[in-house]
């Protein structure tokens, strides 16, 4: 077990015991890797840092369950545990405000937009590829966060959202079909702005 | 123009969120202030304590109820004083723990004309006479100890008599034969307490007899055994023309010619209304009575002191002290009480929770003073939480593989408990009990929060059930508590308690075993008059 494995479990102990000294160095050490997280489920900066937030104090009360004094890759597994609770904590959020409707896509928005899907994609920075994904309706988003991201698969998606394993392909095909649009629309509007 | 599939849409998102910085800045205090609602630190302090606390109360309980239970047996002064107290309110009831009384300061007189005929025993008069002067000036109770010197009989309370008699009788100078064997002689005449205290009243009255030496002894050393007898005392010595005096004086006239035995006799009663089985025994002169006189032969008389039975008011007085001293617990009532608590449950000790709440009413029937039997109607609130190898649902009840780490759960249900008490020392003031029986659960309502994994990501479900479970003695009772009175038939009671499983509870078939105390205010039958 390397150093690195031993400092995590030392802070999992000390969170533990409700040492307010190693939860705020796990708060650091894992702000920026939650944030990232929870900004691609919601579609304000406020609403991703109180999800942060959320998640942190899930995972504080919850540390004791984790178990990762056998694994051999303790940080790995001890982020995708984390990462877990983000999610679940994203998508409880989503579901309290009615912005998880079972199967249904609400994206008017994002299908007004042009069809023009006739640019180069990888021109697109990684920020602009989140701003575009954070455009999609919640449910699209969700379902395309969970299936393209996360790596889940349909089933596990319906389970995780209590909607059909078709809802979920429904909505997984139209987030992308939606998502394509919404890049080729900005791709289109950057080869503008770097043709001037 | 391009066109990205979907494979390239995944893929580009997936770098994207996996390389781009995401807005916002770590604001610790703003989490430490949500932590500190969430997760204050003063709390996790308090439940220590509370569990400190909660089982040294649970230890001193069952120390104090075990040794309430063992000192009876060892024949301890306890267990004598019940004895004497239980004797009747005559007057001649040297034996009964009695408050201390002030040295009667018609004493003093008497007790120097007592030291001036103290002639029978050489040896015994210039005990006396050393002595009589120190009881005469000293009246005061503090002062009784220099007098108890001399002999060191330091007379402790009447209930430590045996102890007395064994240390007397090795320590004194050797007695009298001619008053140990009078002593016994008497002894044997008197068949039981009755007859003794008819002998032992005219020796005591009559002024020549109840100014011996050894009244001056019991004076000085025995007031603490039997202190209420000294207002008799006085009564008597003041009412010289009370009726019983003519016969008293006839017999005292009989007994001046023997004083040895008079006094002997007073001693004997003394003996005999203290430690009532020997003076019984007396009657065979049995090894035991025998102790007894040798050792009143030299310890004071306390019989002596007593001798102002003729004095009704004050005997009326006495006795009424005495019945209102030994109000004795009903043996039969009917009790009912509200009850409240705090309850801490648990599976196989495995993980801490927040405490849950008892309240109810319970009502009882005492059929004896010690024995009595309660039952009620409880509602209870208990949280717990367990591991998922603990938690049995019923066959086909998960549809999926799941790998169920732990379940925190609560429920709200009835509890109907039917047990068996024992009360240690019913007549105390603050008596101690232990109760055992057995309870049973009406479960209304439970809920549960499953933490398990599926693919090795944990995941967590709540579930509720408001079936309810019905489990029939399936819960073994045991506590252990004492009780105060806070009113003229209500009690204040304070009651730990352990619950034990004897099966499996609820929805899951968990085995709970709960650990709490029960605070209740007890309403008793009030005695009939």
């Amino acid at each position: 077990m390397g150093d690195e494995a031993i400092h995590i479990l030392t802070l999992v102990d000390g969170c533990c015991k409700n040492d307010r000294q190693s939860q705020g160095t796990l708060y650091r050490w894992l702000y920026s890797y939650a944030m990232k997280i929870c900004y691609r489920y919601t579609s304000q900066q406020h609403e991703a840092e109180e999800l942060t937030n959320e998640s942190f104090v899930k995972l504080f009360k919850n540390l004791h369950l984790f178990d990762g004094g056998r694994q051999l890759n303790t940080e790995a597994l001890f982020k995708a545990w984390f990462k877990r609770i983000i999610i679940n904590t994203c998508i409880d959020h989503l579901r309290k405000n009615h912005q998880l409707v079972n199967g249904h896509a609400h994206g008017t928005d994002s299908e007004a937009v042009p069809d023009t899907q006739e640019t180069a994609i990888d021109k697109l920075s990684y920020e602009e590829i989140i701003e575009a994904i954070k455009q999609l309706t919640p449910v699209y988003r969700t379902v395309f966060n969970l299936f393209a991201i996360e790596g889940m698969t349909h089933e596990e998606i319906a389970a995780q959202l209590q909607i059909s394993v078709g809802a979920s392909k429904s909505n997984l095909s139209k987030a992308r079909h939606n998502l394509r649009k919404i890049i080729s629309h900005q791709t289109q509007y950057n080869t503008y702005v770097q043709a001037r | 123009m391009y066109k990205p599939d979907d494979k390239d849409i995944d893929r580009i998102s997936r770098d994207a969120a996996e390389h781009y910085h995401a807005p916002g800045r770590p604001s610790w205090d703003a989490l430490q202030q949500v932590l500190d609602k969430e997760l204050p630190q003063e709390k996790e302090k308090k439940r220590r304590g509370f569990f400190f606390f909660f089982f040294l109360a649970l230890g001193l309980s069952v120390a104090g109820a075990g040794v309430w239970y063992l000192l009876p047996h060892a024949a301890t002064p306890s267990s004598l004083t019940r004895q004497t107290s239980s004797k009747p309110l005559n007057g001649s009831n040297p034996g009964t723990p009695l408050p201390e009384n002030k040295l009667p300061e018609t004493n003093a007189g008497t007790d120097k004309a007592t030291a001036s005929q103290s002639i029978h025993d050489q040896e015994k008069a210039a005990s006396i006479k050393t002595e009589q002067p120190q009881e005469a000036g000293n009246k005061e109770p503090g002062n009784r100890k220099e007098n108890k010197k001399p002999n060191e009989t330091t007379t402790p309370p009447a209930a430590n008599n045996r102890a007395v008699i064994a240390r007397n009788s090795t320590v004194l100078p050797p007695a009298n034969a001619q008053r140990v064997q009078s002593l016994q002689a008497n002894l044997t005449e008197r068949p039981n307490r009755n007859s003794t205290r008819s002998n032992a009243r005219p020796t005591r009255n009559h002024p020549g007899v109840a100014s011996t030496p050894a009244d001056a002894d019991a004076l000085a050393l025995t007031d603490k055994s039997s202190p209420r007898n000294r207002p008799y005392t006085t009564n008597n010595r003041k009412n010289t023309n009370n009726k019983h005096n003519t016969v008293l004086q006839q017999r005292a006239n009989k007994e001046k010619n023997e004083k040895d035995i008079s006094v002997a006799q007073d001693e004997s009663t003394a003996t005999a209304t203290s430690i009532e089985n020997e003076a019984t025994a007396g009657k065979n002169q049995s090894p035991t009575a025998v102790t007894a006189s040798d050792s009143l032969a030299k310890t004071p008389p306390i019989a002596i002191n007593t001798q102002a039975d003729s004095s009704k008011p004050a005997a009326k007085a006495l006795t009424k002290a005495a019945e209102k001293k030994q109000a004795p617990v009903r043996k039969r009532a009917i009790n009912i009480g509200l009850t409240a608590g705090v309850d801490v449950s648990t599976v196989k000790f495995t993980h801490g929770d927040n405490a849950g709440y008892n309240f109810g009413i319970m009502g009882g029937y005492q059929f004896s003073s010690h024995w009595s039997v309660y039952t009620g109607l409880v509602y209870t609130k208990k949280n717990y939480t367990l591991n998922g190898e603990d938690y049995h649902p019923p066959k086909h009840y998960w549809t999926q593989y799941v790998q169920l780490e732990t379940v925190a759960g609560y429920c709200r249900m009835w509890e109907l408990p039917l047990q068996a008490r024992y009360t240690f020392n019913p007549s105390a003031k603050t008596p101690f009990f232990a109760s055992a029986g057995l309870s049973s659960y009406f479960m209304k309502k439970q809920g549960y929060t499953y933490y398990y994994k599926t693919m090795n990501m944990p995941y967590s479900t709540d579930w509720t059930n408001d079936s309810t479970f019905t489990h029939v003695f399936s819960v073994l009772h045991l506590s252990a508590g004492f009780e105060r009175k806070i009113g003229d038939h209500l009690n204040f009671q304070v009651e730990p308690y352990a619950k034990i499983p004897l099966g499996g509870v609820g929805f899951g078939n968990i085995r709970l075993s709960s650990f709490g105390v029960n605070f209740t205010v007890q309403y008793r039958q009030p005695v009939k008059r």
